[in-house]
This record gives structure tokens, C-alpha cells and sequence, in this order.
């Protein structure tokens, strides 16, 4: 049973991944989960929730949540310029849009090219990470998006019960 | 419940059904199913209470036939088993019933009502399941579970019906409520007289009770006619005098289906010849006629009455959509508005002639299409008004109270997602006007007014919203007893001058029941309170009057539709929100002197006398803003749940419709926003809530 679910988790991890830049490394997300990419737009901030939780957009008619990455991953917050993007993705059937510094390509990769995310010790969360692409001599840091966004629906909660 | 019953139902559960499909591959057949047996049974329901009431024709029990046979159908392809199993029986009966081999009798109509009940549940237990294979119930802890369904005991009566029929007098009638509580319980039978004499009340919704309500026979006339149905109507005739025997004979003789009946028959038992009569209600008309009891003319309107209600139960030709595809019509139909609006607002100021001509065109289309599309998402109240019948019908036979339901303006429409919430207040209501409101029989009778209590329910339009009103004729609300019972529990001081209606409204306040004694159907004195919010929610309102001894009104009022209100713009800061204008009683710019802190933290505005606490939004929702004085701002003064208070804000922008959107999951413990709207801009604007504020201050305090 553990063979299969193992054999189960690698063979998810090669396929297609849109890269994107935070500050000096580079993430990927499944290309399925996402939707489409945008420039920025204007947010409208939504009280009583976590400083990475931006605010909503109106996506054409859709009022859509968007979350900045960098704060998420407790990077300092950059201005956004002509580059900065939000990227659109689908989390359990729901839209909400994640902003990062520039959204680079669109990357193959085998499963052999995957490793397992070694540990980092104490305090470093590792949960929503698949693990470690290598694309020529590049890493690629590839995202459970789901979990990273189950991660944060239970921060504000936290954040509620203080308020 | 015994051991060995929890376990025999344990064996039944839904989960012994395997499944020829796999839910996850074929979602798709799954969820096509369920929404057909639910519309499948929907309608039988509908046409079994129809029957009870007067239409009980080879059409009607046909269509029954044909829905329970399409369920029969597809259970059986999905390995349903159970649910395979019990629309079999129930299709074998129907089919005696439609080949006119057994007649129709109350039994067989509470036995295809409770195993409807039944198929539904197994239904719910089915959506249950996909739905968690579906992985949709994220939160496990609070998705309902499976309820078990033991089909045995309806089975076996159905058979016993079967088998029986020709003793079948002697088996005893049930409640629906009763063959439910022995699905569940596989209690004993018991002796019921309820349903024996629910039998009568049923009855008289027939033909007698159109030539009733036309004053054409008397009461005393028709229920005499009714206690002795069992004897042969000739007889009755003959015993009460109103004709003779000789005449009888002639009136058999013209009577020659009857005739024809009795003779494929051979002997006849009494409940046969009741079926058959219910069957040839034409021919008990003629009767009348000939007895002097009424005249032709009588017979044919109420004939006609009795055509013209069978023909409103035609359905009207409709295509299923998915509800999430009608939204994203909507919200692209929003989009369009908008863009709309920008165009002209650019074409405006370039002033070109022939371009804004066609552009106020544009404009007109596109409104009509928003107001099309609009229209799709609104609904009939017929369903809803459906159930409501059969709630009646059932609350009626437990309370022991005869109790007819009046309903009107069933074709009333109303937002889809409005009517999906208001099943719940409705029969919360109803269930108290049949419990507390309609008095017992012999009280009635003492007081004079008909045995029968008549609750009536009815939907009309009112200065652009829908009126629900339920209204019965019962004992009314006995103020001086509220309003002692409030008083002991503290809600207001004995020295409170209050008025009678603020009086009858007390009973939405929680915990106040003044029912003597608390029955399974009510009188716990939960369930007004919870009637309150979610009317509330919808953003109506609900009052009641009432008058001691003549009965008492609920009025409920409901806005046209949820998805759009009106608001009025404000900005703190460079943040907008939108407050609905229903819950706005005043703005003003207060002066200094109107403000005073207390203990320097709490802040209240002095307007016109009243001192109201003041939120100060910026605060609350740390936005940054250079209007901190409230004598440069706006205080916009709300009524909330908890009453009046100002809310600080920097300008008014103005007053605007929108189209509520939701926040969604991610945002709704957010307290104090209810939603988002699009504004004019296209840029997203979020609704206050104003109770949620306030609780909010309230909580950050």
C-alpha cells in the first residue's frame, strides 16, 4: 500500500511547471493549477486579515482573493513594478491569485530531475513543498500550491480569534 | 430503540449498496441522478397530495406510475438496491391501482407518501456519499451524516395491501408519521384512530367540499353523508330522509358504471364500493341531484372548479441550467455593464455625435439583458408552497387538529437562493399556527367557529417586494401572557410602555414560548428567534398581529432578489464600502460639542437628544486616513441588531445598486463585511455588515 501511495507521489511530481521569481530563488507551480496570469490590478484591501492577504481584485466580474507570495514566505515586501504579476491559480475549485516578482517560463520536468526536500531543521515549514527541480543547473523550488493555501485559511483563522 | 433493531437497520444503511459505478469516474451520472429522482419525487409527492384532495384520476396516479418507475430504473442501473427495491413494490401497486384492480384508498396513499419519505432519504444518504467521495465536504466534522433507512416495514405493508386487499378494512390505516416511526423504531403496530378520522377530513376536500364551500349542501348534510360512507349511499339517502327508496333504485339503475363495478366484483365490501365512489365522483353528483339535495347548476360549477384546479397542475416547459453557469452569465453580463458605462463615459467627453446615438443603444440592450438574465435566477413559489401542504398535512394528523391549508399566489417568483432559505422560517411558522394558534376541536366548536381551523398562506407583490403572508383563524396571542413572561425573564421592566404590536413581536426574542406545554411539534420557544435571523438574513423583515380569539398574521417581507441591493458609497481613507441604504436612518456632520468620550476611550455623538455610541471605521479596520475628526467627517448614523449607533466615515460618494458577490469561504468569519460588490469603477467595493460592526467595536474594545 505505502509502495503505490509512494509510487504515486513521484509520478506526480513530472510534468509542466510555470516558473516564477521571488527575490533570488525560482519556484514552479503545476501549469493545471493555473489559470492565467495578469498584471496588476487594483486590490482592495480586506480588514482583519493577514498583511500577505492583499485584498480582493474584480477578475471580470469575479471577485477573486490575491495573496503576495513574498510576505507569505516572510520576505520583505517589494514595490511592485511593470513586471510583477499575479498569477491566477485554482485551489479546490475556488480562484485566487498570487502575486510574485516576475513569472519566468514554462519548464518539463522528468521525474528523475525531482528531489525530495531535505530537511532544514526546526522552524523551516517544508509541507508545501513537492521538492528541489534541477533544470540546467537551475533549482527550481516546485509548490503544493493546495497546501500552501490551506496553510494560510488556518492563519486567518488564528488571526479572527485574536481579533 | 433495542439492540437488535439498531443492528437490523444497521444492516440496511446505505452503505450496503454496492455500487456498479465508481462515483469519482462517473460524478456526472451520479449527480444527474440524484437531481432527477429528487424532481421525480417531488412531483409524485405533489400528485399523491393532489389525489387526497380531490383529483384522484387515471392521469394523475399514471404520472405517479411513470416517476417511480424512472426511479426504479435508474436505481436499479446504479445497484441501488434498496431504494431498486422499494419503488418496485410501490410501481406494482400503482400499476393495481392504474389497471383499477385495487381501488384507491387512504392506505395506499399514506403508504406511497411514507415511501416517498423513504426513497428520499435513501436519495439524501446517496448525495451524502458522493458528496464526500467528491471530496466537497472539506469540514467532515459538520457534513450530515447517512441517516439509516429501513425499507423492510413499508415493504411488507405494501405487500400486506397486496395481498390482502380484499380483508384490507380490517387492517388498520396509518399515519405517515407512524409507518415513519416504525421504519425507524420496527415498533409494533399500534391502534390509530387519528388516521381514521383523518381519512373523513380528507374526504371532504372532494366534491362535497366544493358544493360545501358554495353553501349548495349543508355541513350537517355532507358529514352525515361522510360518517356513513361505508354504507351504500342509496341507504343513507333513504335513512336521512332526504329521498326514497323508489328513487334510489331509479338513480342506481341510471348509475350503470357502478352497476358494471359490482358486477365484475362479484360481492362488494364496503371500503370497494368507497373506492369506486371516489372514483366515479360524477355519478355521486348526480346523486345529489336527484335527491334534491342540490341542482344541476351547483353540480356543473363545482365541476368546473374541480377541472379548473386539475388543469394548474399542468407544468410549464422549462430546460435545466446549472445554477453556477447562470451566475458566470451574470457576473459577464455585470462586466458588460460596466465597460458599458466606461465607453460612454470616454465617448461622452469626446463628443462625437453618431457614436453616443449608438451607444445609448448599446446601453439600452445591455440593460435588457442584464434585466433577462436577472429574471432567469427568479423562481415560483410553488414548490416551497408544495411542501408546506404536506407539512400541514402531516402536523394536522400528530397535533390530532383538523386543519386545511388555503394557499395563494403560488406563481409569486423570487430569487432562487431566497426561496432555498425560506422553506425553513415557513415551517417553523406554520407549525406553530397549527400547534398554538388553531385551537382543539371542541373549543372551536364552543366558540363557534368551524371545526376545521384554516390556516391560509399567501405570496403577493408589495412596493417592490414579495409579502408571505401566514395567516390562521385560531386563539390569537394572548398579550397580557407574553408580556408576563417577558417581564419574568427580564426582557422588559414591568414599567415599559409598550405597544400591542411591539408586544406580539416578543415572541422573536429567544427562549419565550408561551405554549402551556411543550409538544414534539413545538413550544420550546426556540425556533421564532431563529425564524427572526434567518429572515434577517435575507435582508426582510417579519411582524406579526394578532387578534384574542380571532387568530393571529405573520408577514414576512423579502426583497425581490439577494443579488442586488441598494447602497450608499462611502470611503475611509482610499478604501470604498457600501452600506445598504435599508439599514442607513441619518447622515450629518456632527460638531464638536455634539461629541464627548467616556473614561477617554468610548466615544458618543449627541444627535438631536439621543446619545449614540460611535465606531470609528478607520479604527476599527486600521485604515490609514487624515479625516480623524468627526467634525470633518461623516457620521452616518445605522440601526443594527443591537440598535442605533454612527459609524465614522470620510465622505459620502453617493447611492448606488450593486450586485452583491460573495467573499467566498476564505472571508467569512470576516466580521462586519457581508460581501463585495463592483463599483462603477470596476474596482471591487466591500458591504457592511452593520450588526458585524458593531459586534466587531464591540469585540476590539
Amino acid at each position: 500500500m505505502e509502495a503505490v501511495l509512494e509510487e504515486k507521489r513521484t509520478k506526480s511530481h513530472e510534468g509542466k511547471y510555470l516558473t516564477f521569481v521571488l527575490g533570488t530563488e525560482e519556484y514552479g507551480i503545476e501549469i493545471l493549477k493555473v489559470r492565467e496570469i495578469i498584471g496588476m490590478m487594483d486590490i482592495t484591501t480586506v480588514p482583519q486579515t493577514p498583511d500577505y492577504m492583499k485584498g480582493v481584485i474584480n477578475l471580470r466580474g469575479k471577485v477573486i482573493p490575491v495573496i503576495d507570495l513574498r510576505l507569505k514566505f516572510a520576505m520583505d515586501e517589494l514595490k511592485h513594478t511593470q513586471e510583477t504579476c499575479t498569477i491566477v491559480v485554482e485551489v479546490n475549485s475556488s480562484l485566487i491569485g498570487i502575486i510574485v516578482d516576475t513569472v519566468s517560463e514554462v519548464v518539463d520536468i522528468g521525474s528523475e530531475a525531482v528531489e525530495d526536500t531535505p530537511a532544514f531543521g526546526q522552524g523551516i515549514d517544508t509541507d508545501f513543498i513537492i521538492g528541489l527541480g534541477k533544470v540546467q543547473e537551475k533549482i527550481i523550488i516546485l509548490l503544493d500550491i493546495e497546501k500552501v493555501m490551506s496553510t494560510e485559511e488556518l492563519e486567518i483563522a488564528e488571526k479572527m480569534a485574536e481579533n | 430503540m433495542s439492540k437488535s433493531n439498531e443492528e437490523d437497520v444497521q444492516n440496511t444503511s446505505p452503505g450496503s449498496d454496492e455500487l456498479t459505478l465508481d462515483i469519482k469516474e462517473d460524478s456526472e451520472i451520479f449527480l444527474e441522478f440524484l437531481s432527477e429522482v429528487q424532481d421525480h419525487l417531488e412531483d409524485s409527492e405533489s400528485n399523491v397530495l393532489s389525489i387526497e384532495d380531490d383529483a384522484c384520476d387515471y392521469e394523475t396516479i399514471n404520472a405517479i406510475f411513470r416517476s417511480i418507475h424512472s426511479i426504479k430504473g435508474s436505481a436499479g442501473f446504479l445497484g441501488l438496491t434498496q431504494m431498486q427495491g422499494l419503488s418496485h413494490e410501490l410501481e406494482t401497486l400503482l400499476d393495481k391501482v392504474r389497471k383499477e384492480e385495487i381501488s384507491m384508498s387512504q392506505e395506499i396513499i399514506n403508504v406511497s407518501l411514507s415511501s416517498i419519505d423513504s426513497l428520499r432519504k435513501l436519495r439524501d444518504n446517496l448525495e451524502i456519499r458522493v458528496d464526500r467521495e467528491l471530496g466537497n465536504d472539506k469540514d467532515s466534522d459538520s457534513s450530515p451524516q447517512e441517516q439509516p433507512v429501513n425499507i423492510q416495514p413499508l415493504i411488507d405493508t405494501i405487500l400486506s395491501i397486496l395481498n390482502n386487499e380484499s380483508k384490507h378494512e380490517e387492517a388498520v390505516p396509518e399515519s405517515p408519521q407512524e409507518i415513519t416511526d416504525k421504519i425507524i423504531n420496527s415498533e409494533p403496530e399500534e391502534d390509530s384512530g387519528e388516521a381514521v378520522e383523518d381519512q373523513e377530513s380528507s374526504e371532504s376536500d372532494c366534491l362535497g367540499g366544493i358544493l360545501l364551500d358554495e353553501g349548495a349542501i349543508t355541513q350537517e348534510q355532507l358529514d352525515k353523508a361522510l360518517d356513513e360512507r361505508g354504507k351504500k349511499i342509496g341507504e343513507i339517502l333513504v335513512e336521512e330522509g332526504v329521498t326514497t327508496a323508489e328513487k334510489v333504485e331509479n338513480a342506481l339503475d341510471e348509475q350503470k358504471s357502478i352497476g358494471q363495478i359490482l358486477t365484475e366484483k362479484g360481492e362488494i365490501t364496503e371500503s370497494q364500493l368507497a373506492g369506486a365512489l371516489k372514483q366515479q365522483e360524477r355519478k355521486v353528483g348526480e346523486i345529489l341531484v336527484d335527491s334534491g339535495a342540490t341542482t344541476t347548476g351547483d353540480i356543473d360549477t363545482a365541476l368546473e372548479s374541480q377541472q379548473n384546479k386539475r388543469k394548474t397542475k399542468l407544468q410549464s416547459r422549462t430546460v435545466k441550467v446549472d445554477t453556477a453557469k447562470l451566475d458566470n452569465l451574470f457576473d459577464m453580463v455585470g462586466e458588460l455593464v460596466i465597460t458599458n458605462t466606461m465607453i460612454c463615459g470616454e465617448a461622452n467627453s469626446a463628443d462625437n455625435n453618431g457614436t453616443s446615438k449608438n451607444l445609448s443603444q448599446l446601453t439600452k440592450i445591455t440593460k435588457d439583458i442584464q434585466d433577462q438574465v436577472m429574471s432567469m435566477r427568479m423562481v415560483t413559489l410553488k414548490q416551497t408552497f408544495q411542501k408546506m401542504s404536506r407539512l400541514v398535512r402531516d402536523v394536522s394528523l400528530q397535533s390530532g387538529k383538523k386543519v386545511k391549508l388555503q394557499i395563494s399566489g403560488e406563481d409569486t417568483e423570487l430569487d432562487k437562493n431566497v426561496i432555498e432559505e425560506l422553506a425553513d422560517p415557513l415551517v417553523h411558522i406554520l407549525r406553530n399556527s397549527i400547534d398554538h394558534g388553531v385551537e382543539a376541536e371542541e373549543d372551536r366548536v364552543s366558540k363557534g367557529k368551524p371545526a376545521e381551523g384554516l390556516v391560509k398562506l399567501s405570496a403577493f407583490h408589495r412596493g417592490g417586494n414579495i409579502v408571505i403572508e401566514i395567516q390562521d383563524d385560531g386563539n390569537g396571542i394572548r398579550k397580557d401572557k407574553i408580556l408576563q413572561k417577558a417581564i419574568d425573564r427580564g426582557m422588559v421592566t414591568s414599567q415599559s410602555s409598550l405597544t400591542d404590536n411591539q408586544i406580539y413581536n416578543l415572541i422573536f426574542s429567544p427562549g419565550l414560548s408561551t405554549a402551556a406545554k411543550v409538544t414534539n411539534i413545538s413550544g420550546r420557544g426556540v425556533g421564532m428567534d431563529v425564524v427572526k435571523k434567518n429572515i434577517e438574513k435575507l435582508r426582510g423583515t417579519v411582524d406579526v398581529t394578532s387578534e384574542e380569539g380571532k387568530g393571529s398574521t405573520f408577514t414576512i417581507k423579502l426583497p425581490l432578489t439577494l443579488a442586488i441591493i441598494d447602497g450608499i458609497v462611502v470611503n475611509v481613507g482610499d478604501t470604498k464600502y457600501i452600506i445598504p441604504t435599508v439599514s442607513i436612518e441619518e447622515s450629518l456632520r456632527p460638531t464638536k460639542e455634539d461629541i464627548s468620550t467616556v473614561k477617554n476611550q468610548g466615544e458618543v455623538v449627541n444627535i438631536r437628544g439621543s446619545l449614540l455610541s460611535l465606531v470609528r471605521l478607520h479604527k476599527l479596520y486600521n485604515i490609514d486616513t487624515e479625516k480623524t475628526n468627526p467634525w470633518e467627517s461623516i457620521v452616518v448614523v445605522v440601526e443594527g441588531a443591537e440598535g442605533r449607533y454612527g459609524v465614522l466615515v470620510d465622505e459620502l460618494l453617493g447611492q448606488q445598486q450593486v450586485v452583491i458577490k460573495s467573499l467566498g469561504d476564505r472571508f467569512k468569519d470576516v466580521k462586519g463585511i457581508s460581501g463585495s460588490a463592483i463599483l462603477g469603477d470596476g474596482r471591487v467595493g466591500l458591504i457592511l455588515d452593520v450588526s458585524g460592526v458593531k459586534e466587531a467595536f464591540i469585540g476590539s474594545n
